[in-house]
């Protein structure tokens, strides 16, 4: 095998076979994609998150050799959709951004706990939200945020 | 100098383990830390790996009369929603970590990884869970307890892989899992208490206590915990001390980055208390 082949919100895409490299610099360094932030870099604050196979995962901590095959969606990608403009106005108007580092991350685990259950309950939201680390609000405005995109956007998830 | 694997099938991933040394990774939440290097760089890892993620026969749950067996690619957060799971097994998963890293992480990795602190493997063992392990030449099952030898170093050989874990069905109606952490998510246990514990007409009949990060391996003692059998509920009630201080001598934790001796040592026999408390 020389080369892994991965769907990248949307195309199919290949890379070096490298597979210990981790996906959080193939995609900012070999695709641009620098919506994915790296904080800790180990898996303990969800900047990187990103949805491998509509399951939010740490890029910082996974190799791209377990990329292979899959569906890979960055914010990026994922900008493009309905869903997004949901959650975008959500956040907006229930101040769940501030300084926005953690936000891209903040998003996808949204997206991903909604694909899978789109009526959560508050403290299923804080366990979907709880690899996602924010300094900034507190918390509240952003579990208020996913509640809001529910209701505004049922019947899309 | 040996490539790294990819292996699709069983077969190929146990040849390729067959001709050559490789370090293993199913979901690399754990490795890929370890080995972490500066950012933009490729991790240290000092062996070729073997990603084993893309062999789909290991990834399944499998209900038998006996037992049930969890394939070691099986992702956490696919174990931790399976109604054919142990409760206390499900609990004990919430606990490990937050989504994005039980998306990806197995079971299996947090055996072979051989952590003291690992919960998954504390309730594995409290539970007499079995091992699966398979090279190209035989298979063979091992207690999950006698797989590891010290922190971080298990007894699998070169050629060897786990490929499943069983666990004995068994009545446990009062098992729970107690873990104290820096915080809910993503923490490394300071203590954790993995109780599978039955009662019929007042009467202990399963008890097994594993408690982890109080010593270089989860701690857990057959014998003391073969004395609690027979006993009346009201009886171990009244004997709580004496009960805490026949497990005392095992609990031998050390200072490190996330806690101190003496406050591991004090909220272990402090969980003991608990779990005793909680028996109805």
């Amino acid at each position: 095998m020389n080369e892994i082949i991965f769907t990248l919100n949307g195309k199919t895409v290949s890379c070096p076979f490298e597979p210990t490299r981790r996906l959080l610099d193939v995609l900012r360094q070999d695709f641009n994609l620098i919506g994915v932030k790296e904080g800790c870099g180990e898996g303990e604050c969800g900047a990187c998150s990103i949805l491998l196979d509509h399951n939010v995962v740490n890029s910082c901590i996974l190799p791209l050799g377990n990329v292979h095959g899959k569906d890979i969606m960055t914010i990026e990608g994922f900008k493009t959709t309905k869903r997004f403009k949901v959650i975008e106005q959500a956040f907006i108007e229930m101040g769940a951004v501030q300084c926005g580092f953690c936000t891209p991350g903040m998003v996808m685990s949204t997206e991903s706990l909604l694909h899978h259950n789109p009526h959560p309950t508050d403290q299923e939201i804080k366990i979907a939200l709880s690899g996602n680390l924010c300094r900034c609000t507190g918390y509240n405005m952003i579990i208020d945020a996913v509640k809001k995109a529910s209701i505004v956007g049922d019947g899309l998830w | 100098m040996v490539n790294h694997g990819m292996p699709q099938t069983l077969e190929e991933a146990l040849i390729l383990l067959k001709n050559d040394e490789y370090q293993i990774i199913a979901g690399g939440t754990d490795l890929m830390v370890q080995h972490r290097h500066w950012a933009q760089t490729l991790p240290k890892i000092p062996k070729p790996v073997l990603f084993i993620h893309h062999v789909k026969e290991l990834n399944y749950l499998l209900d038998t009369p006996e037992y049930l067996e969890i394939g070691a690619t099986t992702p956490m957060d696919m174990i931790m929603s399976s109604p054919l799971v142990p409760k206390i097994l499900q609990h004990t998963i919430e606990e490990i970590a937050a989504p994005g890293i039980r998306h990806m992480a197995t079971l299996a990795g947090n055996i072979a990884n051989a952590s003291p602190a690992a919960d998954g493997l504390c309730t594995l063992i409290a539970l007499s869970a079995d091992l699966v392990i398979a090279s190209l030449d035989r298979k063979r099952m091992i207690k999950v307890e006698e797989v590891i030898s010290g922190p971080k170093r298990n007894k699998l050989a070169k050629d060897e892989m786990i490929i499943a874990i069983r666990i004995p069905h068994q009545d446990q109606s009062m098992s729970e899992f107690y873990k104290v952490g820096g915080r809910r998510a993503d923490a490394i246990s300071k203590v954790s208490l993995a109780a599978v514990i039955h009662v019929h007409q007042s009467i202990i009949t399963n008890w097994h206590l594993a408690f982890g990060a109080v010593g270089p391996r989860v701690v857990h003692d057959i014998h003391t915990d073969q004395r609690m059998i027979g006993m009346k509920i009201d009886d171990v009630k009244r004997q709580t001390d004496a009960i805490i201080a026949m497990y005392e001598p095992l609990i031998t934790p050390i200072d490190d980055q996330r806690s101190t001796a003496v406050y591991r040592k004090q909220v272990a026999l402090n969980l003991i208390r608990r779990v005793i408390i909680n028996l109805h």
